[in-house]
């Protein structure tokens, strides 16, 4: 398995584990940014948050 | 991920030498020969130092500079000298890197030793030009060989078979977080929880009310932190007695039960006694009987006659008598009859005179006859029954011979059984087990009631959650955060279940492989059935009678478990590095051997794998399984003056 491929599965058992599209997406976001490492973490989640509530109606 | 190219320059006894792991065929395999002190450990901590700073098959030994010795000489003459380590990695993502260590070395101070002058870490990486030191090359390096993980690539496979024996739960998942990159949900889970909070202060300031069931719900998160980290060193404790309770357990099942055994001597001593004065009393009985059947058969002759006599007299009509001779001899002399007083006539003095004659046993004599007879006859009756009465008790007592000969033999055996062993150390240690095990009970009430706080604190923090939102749904000002604070809470809730069913999947996968590894691997495959890993992460090994046999393995079968642990681990965690393993067959031999040569080649067929062996490791059981597969072979030779090892790459084989 490469390393990528864990990446994969986390995001897979995200999708599994929730029926919301709005959380598995907003999930999967932070994971693939968090791989790479984020620099304002804070502001950027802020930001995720605030992006996908929009999309979902909250 | 592979290591392309290894450069050591005055690095120990490589003066200057270069390894080119270039793949020449399908295998990604190598293997480096060396006999004993050409450098084989060296060359595996140059990469270790080059990487991390250190020497780990060096710690807490006392060690030579790590300047190449003939360099040290040229040092002494005032000219700074360099040790340099290069290794070169490539990867399907980053392109190739190039990590470099370099030493300067000052002159000898007044000390002697070689004062380092500087020192360098840096990383060029080839895809961009740009070249990272130091902290920022520790930081790239750290994402492709993490150092807390870096004895899961490069470790020495002598002390892969006491692996398991020291208590590594905890790093295990530790490293599974790190190389299954789970650490990514551990961070977005901090993060998220972060948000959450910040979000229910925001909301208390709108709301005080809020703000006091905030307070209140902060105050039960330490709670609920407190009782965990109490519930995380609890087990880690019960984990650590159980593992010495398995040791022990093991250590003692190869001695004998002394407790028992002592017990059991005891008893079987008690009886012995108890049967000895039995027999002692019974060799007296046997004494009276025979004294008193001399005395007996000694009179038998008399005896005989007495009864003869009386039985003659009894059927003569004598005995028993109907007269008293003496009465009537009186009653002649003073001529009166003494029984009646009248005085006699001649008639009656005739016919006393006849009764006289014909009365021939006195009365007095008669009645001691009849008073002896009873005795005469007892005697008799003795005489004639003494054959049973000696055989009965000739029978008891051979009894009794025999179960103190059967007692004797059972106190020998328990005494040989003790003696054989040390049973004052094997208390001790009975001693030790039985403290461990009232330690895991009490422990276990330990946790027990630690998960009960937790459980109604969580219950707790629950219903302050559900006071919080119901507070917040009051305030429409609050709507944005509330929102938020419910979408990082659901979010939070998915991230720690998704990262929670990871682990156990990863868990599982990890059982089966190292079971499916180790069982192709060992030679006595037949003898062992499942490998078990627990949630502690702590391995078992489950023979076919169902018990677990972890502990008496022998170091090579240890050996095995453990490589097959490792590379299950790299197989279902997705770690894409090499694997260097320095000495990995020193333990095993025959089928074993040739058995971890076919798993070598197996995992080289996706994983890079460089082995560091001596040539009598390198056995025909191995190198002809290996050779065929072989990317490229090395040997290390050292020079005449043992000062300097270059490396030969060897052609052919």
């Amino acid at each position: 398995m490469k390393k990528r491929d864990n990446l994969e599965r986390i995001v897979e058992k995200i999708y599994d584990t929730t029926e919301n599209n709005e959380i598995s997406e907003f999930l999967k976001e932070l994971v693939l940014a968090e791989a790479k490492s984020i620099g304002q973490w804070k502001e950027f989640y802020i930001r995720k948050v605030k992006e996908y509530m929009k999309k979902g109606g909250y | 991920m592979r290591i392309k190219k290894v450069i050591l320059t005055n690095y120990r006894q490589f003066r200057n030498a270069t390894i080119d792991f270039g793949k020449s065929k399908r295998n990604d395999l190598y293997v480096i020969i060396g006999r004993g002190g050409t450098g084989k450990t060296n060359f595996f901590n140059a990469i270790n130092w080059c990487f991390y700073g250190k020497e780990p098959l060096f710690e807490n030994l006392k060690k030579l500079p790590i300047l190449n010795l003939k360099d040290l000489k040229e040092v002494e003459n005032s000219t700074i000298k360099s040790v340099k380590v290069e290794v070169l990695v490539e990867d399907e993502e980053v392109g190739t890197l190039k990590f470099t260590r370099e030493k300067d070395f000052k002159p000898y101070g007044n000390n002697k030793e070689p004062t380092v002058f500087k020192e360098s870490f840096s990383l060029y990486q080839s895809n961009t030009g740009d070249i990272l030191n130091d902290d920022q090359a520790s930081l790239k390096l750290n994402q492709l060989f993490p150092s807390a993980i870096e004895e899961f690539f490069f470790f020495d496979g002598e002390k892969l078979d006491k692996y398991f024996q020291e208590n590594k739960g905890k790093d295990i998942e530790g490293a599974i977080f790190n190389i299954s990159q789970l650490n990514i949900l551990v961070h977005i889970e901090e993060r998220l929880e972060t948000l959450i909070n910040e979000s229910r202060r925001e909301l208390g300031r709108i709301n005080p009310r809020i703000d006091q069931l905030r307070e209140q719900r902060e105050h039960m998160a330490k709670s609920l932190s407190d009782i965990n980290s109490r519930i995380d060193s609890t087990v880690a404790e019960l984990n650590g007695a159980k593992s010495k309770i398995k040791g022990l357990r093991e250590e003692l099942s190869k001695y004998p039960d002394v407790e028992r055994l002592v017990k059991n001597k005891d008893e079987i001593k008690a009886r012995y006694d108890e049967k000895q004065k039995m027999l002692y009393d019974k060799k007296k009985d046997f004494q009276d009987l025979i004294f008193e059947f001399y005395k007996s058969f000694t009179l038998y002759e008399c005896i005989k006659e007495g009864l003869d006599l009386i039985e003659h007299e009894k059927k003569s009509g004598n005995l028993p008598p109907t007269s008293d001779k003496g009465v009537l001899e009186s009653s002649l002399k003073v001529n009166k009859c003494l029984i009646c007083g009248r005085p006699l006539d001649k008639e009656s003095h005739n016919y006393i005179q006849k009764i006289i004659s014909d009365t021939k046993i006195s009365t007095e004599i008669g009645s001691i006859l009849l008073v002896i007879e009873q005795d005469l006859s007892n005697y008799k009756e003795f005489i004639y029954n003494f054959s049973n009465k000696h055989t009965k008790i000739n029978n008891e007592i051979n009894m009794y011979i025999k179960d103190l000969s059967d007692l004797n033999k059972q106190l020998e055996d328990i005494q040989y059984a003790l003696g054989k062993n040390n049973v004052d150390q094997i208390r001790q240690k009975n001693q030790v087990l039985r403290d461990l095990e009232e330690l895991v009970d009490s422990k276990n009430q330990d946790l027990g009631s630690f998960r009960t706080s937790k459980k109604k604190i969580n219950e707790e923090i629950q219903k302050l959650d559900d006071d919080i939102q119901k507070e917040a749904e009051k305030v429409s000002k609050a709507n944005e955060i509330q929102g938020m604070m419910t979408f990082c809470t659901e979010s939070y809730k998915v991230v720690v279940k998704a990262k929670e069913e990871i682990m156990r999947e990863i868990k599982q996968e990890i059982e089966k492989s190292t079971e499916k590894l180790f069982l192709d691997m060992v030679w006595k495959k037949d003898i062992f059935a499942e490998v078990k890993i627990d949630d502690g992460y702590n391995i078992s090994v489950i023979n076919t009678l169902g018990y677990d046999c972890v502990g008496s393995l022998s170091a090579s079968e240890r050996l095995l478990l453990t490589l097959s642990f490792i590379i299950a681990m790299h197989q279902v965690s997705g770690f894409d590095s090499p694997l260097l393993i320095d000495t990995p067959v020193a333990r095993t031999s025959d089928t074993n051997r040739a058995n971890l040569g076919k798993t070598f080649c197996d995992i080289s067929d996706n994983k890079q794998v460089i082995l560091l062996l001596s040539p009598d490791e390198y056995s025909t059981d191995i190198s002809e399984i290996l050779d065929k597969v072989l990317s490229k072979r090395f040997n290390l030779v050292l020079s005449q003056d043992k000062h300097e090892t270059t490396v030969e790459e060897v052609k052919s084989w």
